[in-house]
């Protein structure tokens, strides 16, 4: 096995501030990516889906409480599946409630929709014990206009923007992963970002899941500005 | 207020696949850039530091529980403070054990350390409901030589991030500051692999974000430079033994 050089103080403070530069360019770059992505255009859902929770039908406004948007991730558990999959399911058992709690301190709603019966959800979420809102969109087209159900037969092969025909076959449906935003405006519903794949990765604490949305962070440093009536300071704290 | 102009569907994807391409480059050059991290040296640790802990005193090696790599998140939280700092307590609020337990699995070891008398920190953890391993680095110089507190009494020429902070001399600047730093074991040696501040946290609370800051990465057989873990995992968000 191939460890760090040993070096002395001095030297590793000389090449740590090298590396600290390139650190704050990427600070620097995501930053500029999550405006970008603020600046985003976004579309007017018109399809009504038809989700089933905990209590019986819903529609996609109602998943949003009373919160502005909504973060939807995309869990991997087909009609066939015996459990979800194990990365989402890493991913579900590393939220607390405090996030939560904090991203609806700051008007987002989240949720976890997969496409297996509410039946075979509500038995998953038991077992493993999670406490997130996760709803059923059995039966509607939801999971393949968001590009994470893929079935030839309904000529749904895309798969983070691209054909994906290689991620198709094998006994079971298949699921893939991802993360969709939404913003209500009025009686609208606007779809505003997915992203898939690796593009997920960096995704658990409220900044990086509020990074995903039209609205940021809502502090006062950020572009496009004026995207909400009262913005913060920049400064990670989470109270209404 | 303004929101997003309203498109459609094809317009929105014409503007999402532009995102997406910068998307893929910041992806990639944040691989590179932990790849980079990776490859810094480490400092071995001469200084015998002694925190304190729920079972009493206890040295830098003892916190590594059994593990080869240690993290330390530095908690604001001063000797004569009420409460530990609201970011750093909703960053914790935010840690349920399954994130402890995963990097357990790729041999690391999360605790908290701050600069508060230990029956202050036990105080904090009870009235929180936290279940974190939280040590007081109260009577040694452990704060100050990671830079994470600055009082004025004993720090003349305050440094943070790395550089210079003269404001962090003013009346009402603060005296304890937030970081998280790397430890790697090897025997009976304790090496200093790295230590982040300010916006260099904003990403670290998911598991793969905190991996990507140690010496040995994620583990995972993609990574550069190679030959850092006997059994290197395939590229696979899951976290089991």
């Amino acid at each position: 096995m191939a460890l760090p050089d040993v070096a002395s103080s001095g030297e590793w403070r000389k090449a740590r501030l090298e590396l600290l530069a390139h650190e704050k360019e990427l600070t620097r770059h995501q930053t500029a990516i999550n405006a970008e992505r603020r600046r985003l255009p976004m579309v007017r859902i018109d399809k009504k889906y038809v989700f089933e929770g905990p209590d019986g039908p819903v529609e996609l406004k109602d998943l949003f409480g009373d919160s502005r948007q909504l973060i939807i991730q995309h869990v991997m558990l087909g009609h066939d599946w015996d459990d979800a999959c194990p990365g989402c399911t890493a991913g579900i058992d590393e939220l607390a409630p405090g996030h939560l709690r904090h991203l609806s301190s700051r008007d987002t709603a989240f949720a976890l929709v997969s496409r297996a019966p509410f039946a075979k959800i509500a038995e998953v979420k038991e077992r493993k014990g999670w406490f997130t809102p996760w709803y059923s969109a059995y039966g509607t087209d939801f999971n393949y206009d968001f590009q994470v159900s893929l079935d030839e037969s309904r000529g749904q092969v895309e798969y983070n923007y691209r054909a994906e025909p290689g991620l198709l076959g094998g006994d079971r449906s298949s699921e893939m992963s991802g993360m969709s935003c939404f913003l209500r405006d009025g009686a609208n519903v606007f779809h505003t970002y997915s992203t898939y794949a690796r593009g997920t990765e960096f995704l658990g604490n409220t900044y990086t899941f509020l990074d995903m949305t039209a609205l940021g962070r809502q502090e006062d440093w950020e572009e496009p500005k004026d995207r909400v009536p009262a913005v913060r300071g920049g400064d990670p704290t989470f109270t209404d | 207020m303004a929101l997003p102009d309203v498109v459609s569907r094809e317009q929105w994807l014409q503007a999402r696949l532009s995102l997406l391409g910068q998307e893929k480059e910041m992806t990639r050059q944040r691989d590179r850039l932990n790849a980079d991290r990776r490859r810094l040296p480490m400092v071995r640790i001469d200084t015998e530091y002694v925190f304190e802990g729920p079972e009493g005193a206890a040295g830098l090696t003892d916190l590594f529980d059994g593990s080869r790599q240690l993290m330390v998140q530095h908690v604001m939280f001063g000797p004569d403070w009420e409460r530990p700092c609201p970011s750093c307590s909703g960053a914790i609020s935010n840690m349920v054990p399954s994130v402890f337990s995963g990097l357990r699995t790729r041999k690391t070891t999360f605790v908290l350390v701050s600069r508060a008398p230990y029956a202050r920190i036990a105080e904090a953890k009870e009235q929180r409901g936290w279940d974190v391993p939280w040590y007081s680095s109260y009577s040694s110089d452990f704060n100050y030589d990671f830079e994470v507190s600055v009082d004025k009494a004993d720090v003349k020429e305050p440094r943070y991030n790395y550089r210079d902070e003269p404001e962090l001399r003013g009346e009402d600047a603060p005296t304890e500051l937030p970081g998280i730093s790397c430890f790697l074991r090897d025997g009976d040696e304790v090496f200093h692999t790295y230590s982040s501040f300010a916006r260099g946290m904003d990403y670290n609370w998911t598991l793969y974000p905190l991996l990507d800051l140690t010496a040995l990465g994620r583990q995972e057989e993609w990574e550069e430079p190679k030959d850092r873990v006997e059994a290197p995992r395939g590229a696979v968000p899951t976290f089991d033994e």
